[in-house]
């Protein structure tokens, strides 16, 4: 039994890096876009720093938190981000192809049709987020041997806890039809409310934060981490990445028995 | 001049105006047709200003201080509604034309009777028309909620309508001229980003220009994009007479310089198109 559940695992990890590689092949067929779009995103996040550059260069400290802080917490969600949107780029576009009838082709494959769907698009602009937060990393954090494994395992976790969200709220198409732009909202809503340093907000919101919109879990939470918190910290993200995770898997499973095709004719070359 | 020659040299622009006036009326009929999606983007807003409060008020409250950059805490909130509304209204105008040339779209659009630069103006008029009062309202509402109503005079919101119009043409002049690069440069995707970009920081969407270092200021009012979001914004929560002249005159300026750099970019890029039939 653990050694069929140990196949399976081996055998999904050679299909994802599988993917990414022809993702990547194809991606850089096009060069200039390809470095454009990295270059252009890793300047948009430094406009961001560059905010809070200002910010904190006038205010000092806000609650507790100082620059360093957001710096960060920046160096984590990009690393997150570019980690989830990176290989599983269709999180983002998910309930696009419901709606259309766009999961008829992954339906066939002989893979489990979540993971084929996911992977089957790279966003080569987190590639730029995932790049800024290194160097994010290499500038402000801990470069001893634990420091690196353990901001990648808080970057994971946070990066399951991404594609999770992802997939439980454009998997609302399953159900509404075009859920687009709700589903944007949500996703717009949960990476806002984690760029900002989490003590600014109060009770109710903080509950909020840590429950229906999670943006703790992918902020606060693996910063608080890096920080030295306790290890509860530790296991309650990976508890919650994991439980994230198994309920958008069943909410997608469930919601594709509700699917209807789309008898949508497309090429894929 | 008789009044014939009068009547004959009016007549081709009044006909000239009507037909732009017409796209723009059609374009904001279509975007009436969207209302509910227009309102339901512009919920993001709720999201946005709700952050802004809990941000600000936290630093209001560790600075001991009732004014920050000149501005209490009520007005910076409605400075940030006015600069949030203002940037979430605008139409994606730079990847349209980019699409635009990379499709090979603009080859139509060559030859049809208005002039390109225009015709996306006046369509771009019309969407924003229906998005601005929208964006507007829904995050009046939640600065009202959280903070209270503005407390501008009526004589000012005029002279703040007059600043918003001026401040997205030139916006939409800015975009224009990079979304043409796209005739040189195929994917002006990183351009928007960056331009974008420049509008939240100095152009003053995320904190007002006072906030900046002494050298920071200088630059930022020395560059367009303050004319955007900043200017407009800081006449909302600060009016006076003086302020509403001075930014007019520096708006029409750049209008006319942005609208020529538009049309420039336009004339050489327009040379290297090719047509081919069939």
């Amino acid at each position: 039994m653990s050694r069929r559940w140990y196949g399976r695992v081996w055998s999904n990890a050679r299909f994802v890096v599988a993917h990414l590689a022809l993702n990547l092949q194809a991606a850089m067929e096009y060069r200039a876009s390809f470095i454009s779009q990295i270059v252009g995103m890793m300047l948009n996040d430094a406009i961001w720093i560059f905010f809070w550059f200002v910010f904190f260069a006038r205010f000092k400290v806000v609650k507790g938190w100082e620059f360093s802080d957001v710096i960060m917490l920046w160096a984590v969600l990009t690393v997150a981000y570019g980690i989830a949107t990176g290989i599983f780029g269709n999180a983002l576009r998910l309930s696009k192809i419901i709606a259309e009838g766009g999961l008829d082709f992954f339906l066939g494959l002989p893979r489990d049709v979540l993971l084929s769907v996911l992977v089957a698009r790279l966003n080569i602009s987190a590639l730029g987020d995932l790049l800024f937060g290194l160097i994010l990393f290499v500038f402000a954090g801990t470069l001893t041997l634990g420091g690196v494994a353990l901001f990648f395992l808080v970057c994971i976790l946070a990066g399951s806890v991404i594609v999770s969200w992802f997939v439980l709220v454009n998997s609302l198409a399953f159900f509404m039809g075009s859920s687009e732009n709700l589903s944007m909202q949500m996703l717009n809503a949960l990476l806002s409310f984690a760029t900002y340093p989490f003590p600014i907000f109060s009770g109710p919101v903080r509950f909020l934060l840590f429950t229906l919109i999670p943006a703790a879990f992918i902020g606060y939470v693996p910063v608080m981490i890096l920080k030295g918190a306790n290890w509860w910290f530790i296991l309650g993200l990976t508890a919650f990445a994991v439980g994230l995770g198994l309920f958008a898997r069943f909410v997608f499973l469930w919601g594709l028995r509700r699917y209807e095709s789309g008898n949508l004719v497309i090429v894929r070359v | 001049m008789t009044r014939d020659s009068r009547a004959s040299a009016t007549r081709p622009l009044a006909s000239i105006m009507r037909k732009y006036y017409e796209i723009m009326r059609v374009s904001l009929q279509s975007s009436l047709v969207y209302l509910y999606d227009v309102v339901f983007r512009a919920l993001f807003l709720v999201v946005v200003i709700f952050i802004f409060v809990q941000l600000w008020r936290t630093t209001y409250g560790t600075t001991g201080s009732t004014m920050v950059a000149g501005l209490t805490l009520r007005r910076m909130i409605w400075y940030l509604v006015l600069t949030e509304s203002i940037i979430l209204s605008r139409p994606r105008k730079i990847l349209e034309i980019s699409d635009d040339v990379k499709s090979g779209a603009i080859a139509y659009a060559l030859g049809k009777p208005y002039s390109y630069i225009l015709f996306h103006y006046f369509r771009f008029l019309g969407e924003t028309a229906v998005r601005f009062p929208v964006n507007l309202a829904v995050g009046g509402l939640i600065a009202s909620a959280m903070v209270g109503p503005m407390d501008a005079s009526l004589v000012s919101l005029p002279a703040v309508a007059l600043a918003v119009l001026a401040a997205i043409t030139i916006d939409f002049f800015l975009s224009m001229a990079i979304g043409l690069l796209a005739f040189w440069v195929e994917d002006t995707t990183a351009f928007f980003w960056i331009y974008e970009k420049m509008l939240f920081t100095i152009g003053g969407m995320l904190v007002p220009l006072e906030i900046f270092p002494p050298l920071l200021q200088r630059i930022s009012r020395a560059l367009p994009f303050n004319l955007v979001v900043y200017g407009p914004a800081r006449l909302l929560v600060d009016f006076s007479l003086d302020g509403f002249v001075g930014l007019m005159v520096r708006q029409v300026v750049w209008g006319v310089m942005l609208l020529a750099v538009a049309h420039i970019v336009f004339w050489f890029g327009a040379k290297r198109v090719s047509i081919h039939g069939g």
